[in-house]
């Protein structure tokens, strides 16, 4: 039978495929296992740093650093329009070139002794060069690192010889992702970071269920947006994209809907959690959008190791951690848009957006803490995972390969 | 030619518009995070039934136009936005089931590394 059952069917909200018994825990805790994650997943995974257009211009450059490894990235725009990425270390004695998070400049001096590169990591000038005996510029060049983009973000690999290319990697996700994220219009409008005590996979699985919603947003956004119910769906031959989650509006909404949101709602919608009327579709990029589903909201990938992407209409919004020890890690939420604000009815609308899925953020980052202090005090040996969040089982399953050296699930 | 919409009467609101038009959303955050529930609750009541039509005249004007008095009034309304959950959800100035909004450092950038 054709119709609305049809057109409203919304995908299974996840299942056992992938095993039904507990999970270890000391994986979040163990220094042991943390010293393994650096050498084998940080050192050689691709790490998104970037937004390509924050180095859109010949002499841009932004900073990028992964606190566990210590390891500092310079990521520049050459005058030959290529990007790259660096130690940020001089050849010298290893003094930081760049300080800032990002910036434009024709050549990298260190602040040491003066030492100069080029945008292309050439060694360009040294004081006093006749004070070094056999001295060869050519043979001290800035170390290179791996480097490609994707959706217009820039990623990193440590590995010098990466096992997968980029776009291998992040496969399921092919042309029209890449296409419809790098569209030029898209633009960063605001974010937030902190500091947690926590695993820094604690925070990324955090976001990849919904089975929370009901309990954890119980003072925000329950009832709004599905819980139990939200689509699950695991990718076992992906190498970096190991699930999705989705969510579809209810047909009945239950919870508060305020006199103040609704007249956001009036003049656009920029919360995660309503459906988004800005119309945004990037050439060749059709098809990243569940757009003919009346219901749905957003879609968001798990890109392994440390990244969650949602994608709604209107809005990309990235969730990143990154470790600074097997307890501590920095979490950062970063939003996107298309145009700018003209009004102040859209003004409005940004800003009571924005506040609703801070308070949100906020009341997702409440259990993390205390969950890492139960794991590092021994209280429990593992968890328990249901069909619905399933993707924490992709993610650990990711992991676990990760750790043996092997690039897929399977 | 369109209709010119006149400035609501906000004479009864002028003390709590004073105190809420601050500059920055992390400005209103900390005012709502240090006021009572009666200041607020007061603030809220006094502004809520005006801020449709405050919203529809604000909107006729380009963001970069507004008048100092406008400027002031945009701030209150958006402070809307800041009580609302606390009004309608909360029933507290703060949320007890999150973590302290304050460690939510606003970044200026994709690759800004600030934190508290």
């Amino acid at each position: 039978m054709m119709g609305n059952v049809d057109i409203l069917a919304i995908p299974p909200l996840g299942s056992h495929e992938l095993g039904t018994e507990a999970i270890p825990a000391d994986h979040y805790s163990s220094q042991e296992f943390f010293e393994l994650e650096k050498e084998h997943i940080f050192k050689k995974t691709w790490l998104l740093a970037a937004r390509e257009s924050n180095v859109a211009k010949p002499g841009d450059y932004v900073t990028f650093f992964i606190d566990a490894l210590e390891t500092s990235i310079i990521i520049t725009r050459g005058q030959d329009q290529q990007l790259r990425a660096f130690y940020n270390a001089c050849t010298h004695r290893g003094a930081y070139l760049l300080n800032k998070p990002c910036g434009h400049t024709k050549f990298m001096t260190c602040g040491f002794h003066g030492w100069v590169f080029n945008l292309e990591g050439k060694l360009v000038n040294v004081p006093s060069e006749e004070l070094f005996a056999d001295f060869d510029k050519d043979k001290l060049p800035l170390r290179s690192i791996s480097i490609d983009t994707w959706g217009g973000f820039v990623f990193i690999n440590l590995d010098p010889e990466p096992e997968h290319d980029l776009h291998t990697y992040l496969q399921p996700l092919g042309e029209a992702f890449d296409k419809y994220l790098g569209h030029s219009d898209w633009s960063w409008s605001y974010g937030w970071r902190s500091k947690f005590k926590s695993n820094w996979k604690l925070l990324v699985d955090a976001q990849i269920e919904g089975y929370h919603v009901d309990q954890t947003h119980i003072n925000t956004i329950a009832g709004a947006i599905p819980g139990c119910n939200a689509p699950a769906e695991v990718y076992p031959d992906s190498i970096g994209v190991p699930a999705k989650i989705s969510a579809y509006l209810p047909e009945k909404i239950l919870g508060v809907q305020t006199d103040v949101a609704l007249l956001s709602a009036k003049h656009g919608a920029t919360s995660l959690y309503t459906k988004s009327e800005n119309e945004f579709k990037a050439e060749k990029g059709e098809g990243v959008l569940n757009e003919t589903h009346p219901l749905w909201i957003f879609d968001a990938y798990l890109l392994f190791p440390n990244v969650v992407l949602f994608i709604q209409k209107g809005q990309i919004l990235l969730q990143r951690t990154i470790p600074i020890s097997p307890n501590e890690c920095y979490w950062e939420v970063d939003f996107f848009h298309t145009g700018e604000i003209q009004d102040f009815g859209q003004l409005f609308n940004s800003e009571q957006g924005r506040i609703q899925i801070r308070d949100v953020l906020t009341e997702d980052l409440y259990t993390a803490e205390g969950i890492q202090m139960n794991f590092n005090a021994g209280a429990l040996k593992e968890v328990q995972i249901n069909r619905q969040e399933i993707p924490i089982r992709a993610y650990y399953h990711r992991l676990m390969a990760a750790m043996k050296g092997k690039g897929a699930n399977k | 030619m369109s209709n010119i919409i006149n400035r609501p009467d906000i004479s009864d609101a002028l003390a709590e518009i004073d105190a809420w038009s601050l500059a920055t959303t992390e400005d209103r955050l900390v005012k709502r995070m240090n006021s009572s529930m009666e200041e607020i609750n007061r603030f809220y009541l006094l502004m809520a039934p005006k801020l449709p039509a405050i919203i529809d005249y604000l909107n006729q004007f380009k963001l970069s136009d507004l008048s100092e008095e406008d400027l002031k009034l945009s701030r209150a309304a958006l402070a809307m936005c800041e009580v609302d959950n606390a009004v309608n959800k909360w029933k507290k100035p703060t949320l007890s089931t999150g973590i302290d909004t304050l460690r939510m450092t606003k970044k200026t950038g994709f690759n800004d590394r600030a934190t508290l």
